[in-house]
């Protein structure tokens, strides 16, 4: 009878192999099936949380294998949003959070961070790990975001957190990204391990750059002394997050002349949450005034539009919105960063989420993060994305505007351009973009293809 | 309706409308490859699953023969345990033994709706537990050395992350 079935349907004999038929007697043994039968733990592990398929990993050999291949298999961005009012117990907030961490599809290898100040500054209580299964009177641990999140997240995920004045935020059921002036608020942007994504960041202590101008008169600020990105990697993005007002400007453009055709994008924060150290320093006393996140490989690309300071209306936001969707980049992976002053925003417009309405508009999947800040680190860099490249630069030098900014950004392009084509110019002086703005927003947008 | 005739392992016999048995992609395969026609009278022998079990699976497939077609498995959607209708979790409370067993039939069957559910609410058992408590509940042998069991405890994982 066996040999019968298996050969009118070939087709389900693999999904058979595995099975051994003993196990359909009535006393169908639960041990067997799930060390035994591939196919169904697989079915049963799958829709499974990251942080749950860590624990079943120490479950047994044949589960150890499954979960390692599932978690490889993931890819997933994940995102959140929370926020709430000054008077509201933080409990829900803390509670959300940590179920957002829990039940990560993907283990993140790095997590982006923008809080409001003041939610940064308000001691959170935390349940103590066991702190459920005690009665109401419960230990609990009093600390800050940067904390928390240090204390739920795995120990090899990186924490890239700041705060600033206001946060832009994505909520991850409606995917509604929502602009946060005057309340409590925290967004964050997941990265789990992605093959072609390569994120590295380091920490710049601004006061010892300082110093070291004093000294040599050379004004050049030494990236390859800071950096954490290997040498030869080409930087397609680097973000740009800085606590110390007075961080001369050198070392933006500084950046922009040792990584060729990126974009750079950020701001001014209150506070850089974490990491606080700065990974170049041995003794581990300075502080990070800057962080720099700098995002590589072949399969991330990354552009950027300025919006300035003139631009009050829903149109012109819309033009400066249409540049990066001209831009093509792949939507079906991809994050974007707004990065405006805290003068925008509802001051700017006579009403909220105005600019987080239209770039919701023009990419309705794409998740929306960023702060509110002090100053502004960006420019033009609208390099248009096709699947060949050679293709894409020609089409992009042949692109013509009367607009002043556009124009300055294609020249840069060109130029850099030709720098990566042929190594014999790379030292020849390029114009560069103007980099830091006020009561500007930028853009930012980053796809992975 | 026409009607189809299955046959259980232990030899009894189910009558079944068409419709309800082709939920089964085994059964609906096995049909076409036969060139089936509604004069045939001969049931269709399904000889891994035994009476009790095929009697709960028409039982699902019954009532659960007006669904869409389940959609395919796709990676990149949201993952979820906890979509179990009233009615399929009511039809899951029954022993291990019995949730297991379903699973295989639903499995040999290729029922992907059934397949889908049972292997959620044994997710939904999975949940929450520590891997020696995950063992005990399905008496799962612990088949790590010594050594590799403390590689595993010193891992770089957190509290919470595990």
């Amino acid at each position: 009878m066996e040999d019968y079935t298996t050969e009118i349907h070939p087709g389900t004999s693999t999904s058979m192999d595995s099975i051994k038929y003993d196990f359909m007697t009535p006393n169908s043994n639960p041990a067997q099936v799930l060390q035994n039968v591939p196919v169904v733990i697989n079915k049963i592990l799958r829709p499974l949380p990251a942080k749950t398929l860590n624990t079943c990993a120490r479950v047994c050999r044949t589960w150890n294998d499954l979960c390692k291949t599932i978690k490889k298999s993931r890819k997933d961005l994940s995102w959140m949003f929370v926020e709430c009012e000054e008077d509201e117990n933080e409990e829900i907030l803390v509670s959300q959070i940590k179920t957002f961490i829990e039940n990560l599809s993907s283990q993140p290898k790095q997590l982006l961070l923008f809080c409001t100040t003041n939610l940064y500054e308000k001691p959170l209580k935390v349940p103590s790990r066991h702190g459920t299964r005690l009665p109401r009177a419960a230990k609990c641990e009093v600390m800050d975001v940067g904390d928390l999140m240090k204390k739920i997240l795995p120990k090899d995920c990186k924490l890239l957190a700041m705060s600033a004045d206001g946060i832009v935020g994505t909520e991850s059921k409606t995917n509604k990204p929502v602009e946060v002036e005057s309340r409590y608020g925290l967004s964050c942007l997941c990265l789990p391990q992605i093959e072609g994504l390569e994120v590295y960041s380091f920490n710049v202590d601004i006061y010892t750059y300082a110093n070291r101008m004093d000294e040599s008169s050379s004004g050049l600020f030494d990236i390859k002394q800071v950096t954490t990105v290997p040498e030869g990697k080409e930087v397609k993005a680097i973000l740009f997050f800085c606590d110390e007002p007075f961080c001369p400007p050198e070392i933006g453009y500084t950046l922009l002349q040792h990584y060729k055709n990126t974009v750079v994008a950020g701001g001014y924060v209150d506070n850089l949450i974490s990491p606080e150290e700065c990974s170049h320093d041995p003794t581990g006393q300075s502080l990070a005034s800057l962080m720099c996140v700098t995002f590589c490989g072949p399969r991330l690309h990354a552009v950027s539009v300025v919006i300035r300071e003139e631009i009050k209306t829903i149109e012109e936001v819309e033009k400066a919105m249409r540049k990066l969707k001209d831009c093509n980049l792949p939507e079906e992976k991809s994050f974007a960063f707004m990065f405006a002053c805290v003068g925008r925003g509802h001051s700017h417009y006579g009403r909220d989420n105005v600019e987080a309405d239209i770039f919701r508009k023009y990419f309705p999947k794409t998740p929306l993060l960023g702060f509110f800040g002090n100053g502004e680190v960006g420019f033009n860099f609208l390099q248009k994305y096709d699947r060949m490249p050679s293709q894409s630069s020609s089409e992009a030098n042949s692109s013509s505007s009367s607009s002043s900014s556009r124009s300055s950004s294609s020249s840069f392009r060109s130029s850099s351009n030709s720098a990566r084509t042929d190594p014999k110019v790379t030292n020849q002086v390029r114009p560069l973009p103007k980099l830091y703005h006020a009561y500007t927003t930028i853009i930012c947008l980053m796809s992975i293809s | 309706m026409p009607q189809i005739k299955l046959q259980s392992s232990d030899g009894e016999s189910f009558e079944i409308d068409l419709e309800v048995a082709r939920q089964s992609v085994t059964i609906k395969t096995m049909l076409e490859d036969l060139g089936w026609d509604e004069s045939d009278d001969d049931p269709v022998p399904l000889p891994n699953v035994n009476a009790a079990i095929l009697k709960k699976v028409v039982q699902w497939a019954t009532f659960h023969k007006d669904d869409p077609p389940p959609p395919e498995d796709d990676e990149n959607k949201e993952k979820r345990t906890d979509d179990i209708c009233t009615w399929d979790a009511e039809f899951l409370k029954v022993d291990q033994g019995t949730l297991f067993e379903l699973i295989l039939a639903a499995n040999y069957l290729d029922i992907k709706g059934l397949l889908d559910v049972t292997c959620k609410t044994v997710a939904n058992m999975i949940k929450g537990k520590s891997p020696e408590e995950i063992r005990k509940t399905f008496n799962i042998k612990n088949d790590f050395t010594p050594a590799e069991e403390e590689q595993m405890m010193s891992c770089n994982c957190s509290a919470t992350m595990e």
